[in-house]
């Protein structure tokens, strides 16, 4: 029976380590392209259509969301979005979707695969904690 | 890492996996290719006259090696069906890219593209 020496073992799982990192590396290229190729596909449209959105809802909607793409780069600390800003707005563009946290939560989630400008506020959006805030008030 | 690391690790990208072939399988069924073209504007002619290429180029691509397709060739037909886009490296990247995510077909084609091909193709 052949005994593998602490330094091949160590070995071996240094090479199987590779080839999960490659393995990964793989995936993680496929996922951009899905991601690339998911955002031409106005997801954030077909949610809306999910949720029974009208085509004046959804157009108000996402010029709503350009103009917070838009403000994301103001010095002006008080004219960066909130989410307290965000949720009174949506629920002013979507009446029947008032207090549907599950819905707004959507729309965040949505953005990071939508076009590039509503990524840049996703990203915002993630960094101010919004889901976080969102999940507590479930 | 720890011996319990290690195959957990394993699992878990295997699972990964799993869910992005279904993913994948999802997504081809959604016509990619078709909304990558109507993205830069192409009519439903030019789409048309492009898939039958690329179904030529399916065939080629398993025929005999002298009639293999090349990427110059493939460039430059694409460039006629599609003159506004003619040299449009991220359309045709992107364009080739799509194919991996198509019908089988289109996979074999872009699995051949990415063999045959990698000095210039990212995937």
């Amino acid at each position: 029976m052949r005994i593998d020496t602490p330094s091949t073992i160590l070995d071996r799982v240094d090479e199987r380590l590779k080839e999960l990192e490659a393995h990964v590396a793989q995936m993680d290229m496929i996922q951009q392209l899905m991601l690339r190729l998911l955002s031409i596909m106005h997801p954030l449209s077909n949610v809306l259509a999910q949720y029974g959105a009208t085509a004046t809802q959804e157009a108000a909607l996402l010029q709503y969301l350009d103009e917070l793409a838009g403000r994301l780069h103001s010095l002006e600390r008080r004219q960066q979005p909130s989410l307290e800003e965000f949720q009174a707005r949506l629920d002013e563009i979507l009446p029947a979707l008032r207090h549907d946290l599950e819905f707004l939560r959507l729309v965040i989630d949505t953005l990071r695969v939508e076009r590039t400008a509503y990524r840049e506020l996703h990203d915002y959006m993630i960094e101010q904690n919004w889901v976080g805030r969102i999940a507590s008030r479930s | 890492m720890s011996n319990t690391a290690q195959p957990d690790l394993e699992a878990r990208i295997a699972h990964l996996e799993m869910m992005q072939d279904l993913l994948l399988r999802l997504m081809s069924m959604t016509r990619p290719l078709a909304n990558v073209l109507e993205q830069y504007g192409a009519t439903r002619t030019q789409e048309q006259e492009l898939l039958k290429f690329l179904d030529e180029l399916c065939e080629r691509a398993r025929g005999p090696e002298r009639g293999r397709p090349s990427r110059a060739h493939f460039e430059m037909h694409v460039g006629e069906i599609m003159p506004s886009l003619r040299g449009n490296k991220e359309f045709l990247q992107l364009l080739v890219d799509t194919l991996k995510v198509e019908r089988p077909a289109y996979r074999e084609l872009h699995d051949y593209m990415h063999k045959h091909w990698t000095t210039t193709s990212h995937t």
